[in-house]
């Protein structure tokens, strides 16, 4: 995949950096917006997220960082009064089109929610439930092994690999975050989203969380939502920041925090409103 | 009655004084500064309000509870002790008089052969004997015996009329015979007599009868009626100004009105609830009562009653026939009330639940708008309407399809039309009940499903029913305790014929529509045919019961695995 390079120079400020060059565009997205109903909540988004490597959306609540999220795997969907318009590409394929199905995409872009939602079913089931509806094992076997490499690639194999067939609701909550981790990357997607993966956790579990984020850029391209200023730095290499559904700043992380171009970005991450 | 409306005037004004001053002195306690209470004056008011109001009118309720029946018992006491000379001498009169004792002797006789001749029936019965013939003879002694009866009355009237007439017609004489008439009355009559002297003392209605005796009943109910009604009005305006006063000296800045009155509040919301739940207890006991009876009667054959295999309680014709009796053997009406309740839930558990689904998952908020509410008009119609459409659609219908494949002994009345329609009328039950617990699987969990790539179907099968099914279950066990305690549908459709048959085209008969026979029409309620239907009542109420029971495991058991 080629590179481009034509960010928008000056709305939103978006810069150039060697990271980007280094790394295959995996989705961008074009003049992006969103309406409920009548109320438009994401206006005119274009940004470009690397393959690879982890995009913290940050800003004020209600600035449509979800709204964002659930365009890339189109959840939009499920809800009857969104509508989405511009264009959004996934490796240069359009999601929007007309041709793609959301249930096929929604395999590629994988989705992890501010609150572990573990389905009621156990450990081990919670894990084979992609891998089956998608049909991706032939035999149990592989099916074990899925599971097995998932929860190992999670970090959570240690802690449930001797009772796998315990309720998937019976871990705590850091472990349940895990285990839909785990359950997303079962069906081997390509990008994963996370809209606020550590809101429901103690430090300590965040930190396990974070850690894992790191292990899964190696192979994935990710997108976090977070409110935590400091996560957003210490896991991501690119940074977008979102206000009043606009995208007011995208770049490199460290810049965006060392040396923000807009006014409204430096007040929100040195905490003077949001 | 003006004395008792005059008390409420005045106790409702006291109450509302005592409301004000409990205000007013609060305020005054802490100098004018409201702020400076421990609670809104208001609270003073209500606290201060209720130690004058509540005592009071629990006595009054007492009295208008207890009141009238104290009365009655105490003058009509008065006039039996009064009639103690006559009661002794109609009694010693009976027992010297030979011939009443000879019946009194036959009596007891032929009691004893209807004992045994009942006993060897039901021997006959059970090892194929000539049950008929007992039967007949049966017939006879309770010819006998009634006639013997009535002798026996008429005597003991004869010597009653005589020993009455020997009190003087003076006013104790006739209070006397007032009490002596009253001593010799059976219960209903009893009633009868006080609720007419009640009448003529004050004003109760129309009396039947107007006599001196009930006259001078009459005038002996009043003296205790006016010491009463007078006494509770005086103690209960007592006990309000009483408590007023009281509760006046306890009002301080510092003084927790609040809580007390929470107390209060908190005490009767658990008196409702001890009301419900006395009325279920008492309905408990009363069956079990009355179950125990049905058993004494049949001689506590009660395995016959639970695992006989033939129903046929035989029709009292008489109310003192002696040692009539039936079969008494439930399985045919289990066997019934399973078979329907089978049928039913095969309808409405698969229609129900997928309507639910398509409500609650697929259908669109404006079809769900209109579309809920209609099914939920299918629950209103009464239920006697499904049974003249099961009797009058369903059931002829069955019948001719059954004729045309060649079942010839179809009949209307069968446990398919009642079992179909029975079903019809659970599904909005059921769709209604699981469309709020599929309703209530958070969001989540399908965002969650439809995220990792799945399908609508595929979320439903394998996310939100399995979430869902501990309280499926549960609306599913309800559904089928409605089924099995509906009554109406199967009375019209499914026939009164006890067979025991598992083929749903005959006619058969459940518990429910048992119980309607049997207590329907002219009864006498000791017979055992007719105290059967307790026992009856007892054994759905305990298989209802059980239902819930396990309904509440399996429930508590999915909510361990998932939650
Ligand atoms: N289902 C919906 N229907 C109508 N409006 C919605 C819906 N979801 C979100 N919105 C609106 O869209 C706007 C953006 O919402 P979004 O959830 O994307 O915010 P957010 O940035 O994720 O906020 P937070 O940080 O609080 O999660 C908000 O104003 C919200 O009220
Ligand atoms: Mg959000």
């Amino acid at each position: 995949m080629s590179m481009s390079l034509d960010f928008p120079v000056d709305n939103p400020p978006t810069r150039y950096h060697p990271l980007t060059t280094q790394l295959p565009i995996k989705v961008a997205t074009d003049a992006v917006s969103v309406r409920y109903g009548d109320k438009l909540a994401l206006e005119d988004v274009s940004l470009e997220i690397p393959d690879r490597a982890v995009t913290a959306c940050i800003g004020p609540s209600g600035c449509g960082k979800s709204t964002f999220l659930r365009c890339l795997n189109r959840m939009n969907d499920t809800i009857d009064t969104a509508r989405v318009s511009g264009s959004i590409r996934i490796d240069s394929e359009e999601v929007n089109g007309r041709d793609v199905d959301p249930v096929v995409l929604r395999a590629r872009v994988g989705m992890v929610f501010q609150k572990p939602n573990p389905f009621p079913k156990s450990i081990y089931e919670n894990v084979a439930y992609g891998p089956r509806i998608h049909g991706l094992a032939e035999t149990k076997a592989e099916l074990d092994h899925i599971v097995e490499t998932s929860l190992i690639k999670a970090g959570l194999w240690a802690e449930v690999a001797d009772r796998l067939h315990h309720p998937g609701t019976s871990l705590s909550g850091g472990q349940q975050q895990r285990l839909v981790i785990a359950r997303a990357i079962a069906v081997n997607p390509e990008v994963i989203l996370m809209d606020e993966p550590c809101s429901a956790l103690d430090p300590i579990a965040t930190a396990r969380i974070e850690e894992l984020i790191d292990e899964l850029r190696e192979n994935y391209s990710l997108i976090i939502v977070t409110h935590s200023m400091a996560q957003a730095a210490r896991v991501s290499q690119m940074t977008a920041f979102f206000h009043l559904g606009k995208l007011v700043e995208y770049g490199p992380t460290e810049e965006i925090f060392t040396n923000p171009l807009d006014q409204r970005t430096q007040d929100y991450i040195t905490g003077r409103f949001g | 009655m003006q004395s008792s409306l005059f008390a409420v005037l005045a106790l409702l004004v006291l109450t509302a004084v005592g409301f004000l001053i409990g205000r007013r002195r609060a305020v005054a306690a802490a100098n004018g500064r409201a702020s400076w209470l421990h609670s809104l004056p208001n609270y003073y008011g209500y606290y201060l309000a209720l130690w004058t109001g509540l005592p009071a009118f629990i006595l009054l309720a007492l009295y208008g509870l207890f009141g009238a029946s104290l009365v009655n018992t105490l003058a009509l006491g008065e006039l039996e002790r009064e009639a103690a000379p006559l009661i002794r001498e109609y009694e010693a009169q009976l027992a010297r008089d030979p011939e009443y004792q000879a019946l009194a002797e036959e009596t007891l006789q032929i009691e004893a052969e209807a004992l045994s001749a009942r006993n060897e029936m039901f021997r006959a019965e059970r090892e194929g004997g000539d049950a008929e013939r007992y039967l007949r003879a049966l017939g006879t002694l309770t010819a006998q015996r009634n006639e013997i009866a009535a002798e026996r009355q008429a005597r003991r009237d004869r010597v009653a009329v005589s020993v009455a007439a020997r009190a003087p017609h003076t006013v104790p004489g006739v209070r006397a015979r007032a009490g002596f008439e009253y001593w010799r009355a059976p219960s209903e009559r009893r009633e009868l007599f006080i609720s007419d002297a009640r009448a003529l003392a004050f004003n109760e209605g129309l009396a039947s009868r107007n006599t001196e005796e009930i006259r001078a009943a009459a005038l002996a109910l009043r003296p205790w009626e006016d010491l009463f009604r007078w006494s509770a009005a005086g103690v209960a305006l007592a006990l309000a100004v009483g408590g007023l006063a009281f509760a006046r000296t306890r009002i301080r800045a510092g003084f927790r009105a609040r809580d007390r009155v929470e107390g209060v509040i908190g005490l009767a919301l658990m008196m409702t609830s001890a009301i419900a739940i006395l009325t279920t207890l008492g309905i408990v006991f009363s069956l079990l009562f009355e179950s125990i009876r049905f058993f004494a009667s049949i001689d506590w054959r009660i395995h016959e009653f639970l695992f006989g295999l033939h129903w046929s309680p035989q029709i009292a014709i008489r109310a003192d026939q002696v040692g009539q009796s039936g079969a008494f053997g439930a399985v045919p009406l289990f066997a019934g009330t399973a078979l329907i309740t089978l049928i039913a839930m095969l309808v409405a558990a698969p229609i129900g639940l997928m309507a639910a689904i398509y409500l609650s998952e697929y259908a669109s908020p404006r079809l769900r708008a209109w579309a809920k509410p209609a099914l939920e008009i299918l629950a209103g119609v009464p239920t006697v309407v499904y049974g003249f459409f099961a009797l009058l659609t369903v059931g002829p219908f069955l019948r001719q399809v059954a004729m045309m494949l060649g079942y010839e002994d179809a009949v209307t009345q069968s446990a398919l039309s009642a079992g179909l329609v029975m079903g019809v009328m659970i599904i909005p039950f059921v769709s209604s009940l699981s469309d709020d617990v599929i309703n209530a699987v958070p969001q989540a969990l399908r965002d969650g499903s439809y995220a990792m790539g799945a399908t609508k179907s595929e979320t439903v099968r394998h996310v939100v029913f399995p979430a869902a099914l501990p309280g499926i279950v549960g609306a599913l066990l309800l559904a089928v305790s409605r089924a099995v305690g509906e009554t109406m549908i199967v009375v019209m459709a499914a026939g009164q014929g006890a067979n025991l048959t598992a083929n749903p085209l005959e006619s058969v008969t459940t518990i429910t529509v048992q119980i309607v026979m049997l207590l329907t029409g002219d009864q006498e309620f000791d017979s055992p045919k007719t105290l059967s239907a307790f026992a009856l009542g007892l054994v759905l109420f305990i298989m209802t019961l059980i239902l819930n029971i396990i309904a509440l495991r399996v429930v508590q058991r999915f909510r361990e695995r998932y939650e």
